[in-house]
């Protein structure tokens, strides 16, 4: 337990060193501000175009809710993730081109302790600018709107984070075997879009992880189930995990 | 005016993050002599053009910035 935390914190003080904290935080921050934002300007951008008299009419009608703002959000949140994987897919490879895991390894620490370390620092990474980026929107929005009237927001919250923790769990078992940090990028990127067109078959896409993102859906009022995606996601996370380990042990650093 | 001022709360913020880092990357640039790729002078131009969209500095940062 003593080495994980200390390990835990050696990542800390990596991810300040490198400006990575600096770099999330602002980025969670800015799309945070971004999806009310964004909600809020759109009927005008809307009316702007129509006053220009470009060929097609536009009706603005409908008043902008809260359902729209958070619409925004999560949009917006999957392209965080994007740059959350591009930013720690070498929280791994880094060590091994520099050889600073032989360090700690020599020293006694355990292998799977660095894979729990690593691990748990993405989790802790993700979840914190992940709960920030919606505080600040949800901020925001019930400022601007009524937030009481979107049903199934918490549920829609929660799936979205599970979904983050997918993508962790996956730059965990890519690293164990790949050295570069483009190359597990690369191997994320393709896992999406192998799952992303098995997706495209209508009878399977809503059992997969992919399908998870849908739930900003669930702020509409529309009842999908989660339920099979949920437990795929889950149980790919620990398997993946836990595959991760016996591979980590043979492996040469 | 009264148009600003409805966005007031959206325009502060953004304007600090992208200010803070510009600042961090500008500071960072001068204190450094080596740098992943480029020269000062491109990253300055870099951080400084593109800074209103933030990506300057975030280029930096990710792919000019020497690990240390």
């Amino acid at each position: 337990m003593r080495q994980l935390r200390a390990f835990v914190k050696k990542e800390f003080t990596d991810q300040l060193r490198s400006g990575k904290l600096f770099i999330l935080g602002a980025v969670f921050l800015l799309f945070g501000i971004m999806s009310p934002a964004t909600a809020k300007l759109t009927p005008k951008l809307l009316e702007l175009v129509a006053e220009q008299d470009s060929g097609f009419k536009i009706d603005v009608v409908r008043e902008v809710t809260a359902v729209d703002s958070f619409d925004q959000f999560f949009k917006n949140i999957s392209t965080a993730l994007i740059v959350f994987v591009i930013l720690q897919a070498g929280i791994f490879t880094k060590e091994y081109s520099s050889g600073t895991l032989l360090l700690s390894l020599t020293r006694g620490m355990v292998r799977r302790r660095v894979i729990a370390a690593k691990t748990l620092t993405l989790v802790l990474l993700w979840t914190a600018g992940y709960f920030f980026c919606f505080g600040v929107a949800y901020g925001y929005t019930a400022f601007y709107w009524d937030v009481s009237a979107v049903p199934d927001l918490f549920e829609a919250v929660m799936l979205w984070w599970i979904y983050g923790l997918w993508y962790i769990s996956l730059i965990v078992f890519f690293s164990v075997f790949i050295s570069t940090a483009v190359g597990v990028i690369f191997c994320v990127g393709a896992v999406y879009l192998f799952y992303s067109l098995l997706g495209m078959i209508p009878r399977v896409g809503k059992y997969l992880p992919t399908y998870l993102p849908n739930a900003g859906s669930l702020t509409h009022g529309e009842s999908l189930s989660f339920t099979v995606p949920l437990a795929a996601a889950l149980s790919l996370i620990v398997l993946l995990l836990a595959a991760s380990i016996p591979i980590f042990n043979r492996k040469q650093v | 005016m009264a148009e600003i001022k409805e966005y007031l709360p959206f325009l502060i913020p953004v304007l600090i993050i992208e200010f803070a880092l510009l600042g961090y990357s500008l500071y960072h640039i001068f204190t450094h002599e080596h740098y992943k790729r480029g020269s000062r002078a491109l990253w300055v131009v870099v951080c400084l053009l593109l800074s209103s969209s933030l990506i300057g500095p975030i280029l930096y940062l990710v792919l000019g910035k020497e690990e240390s």
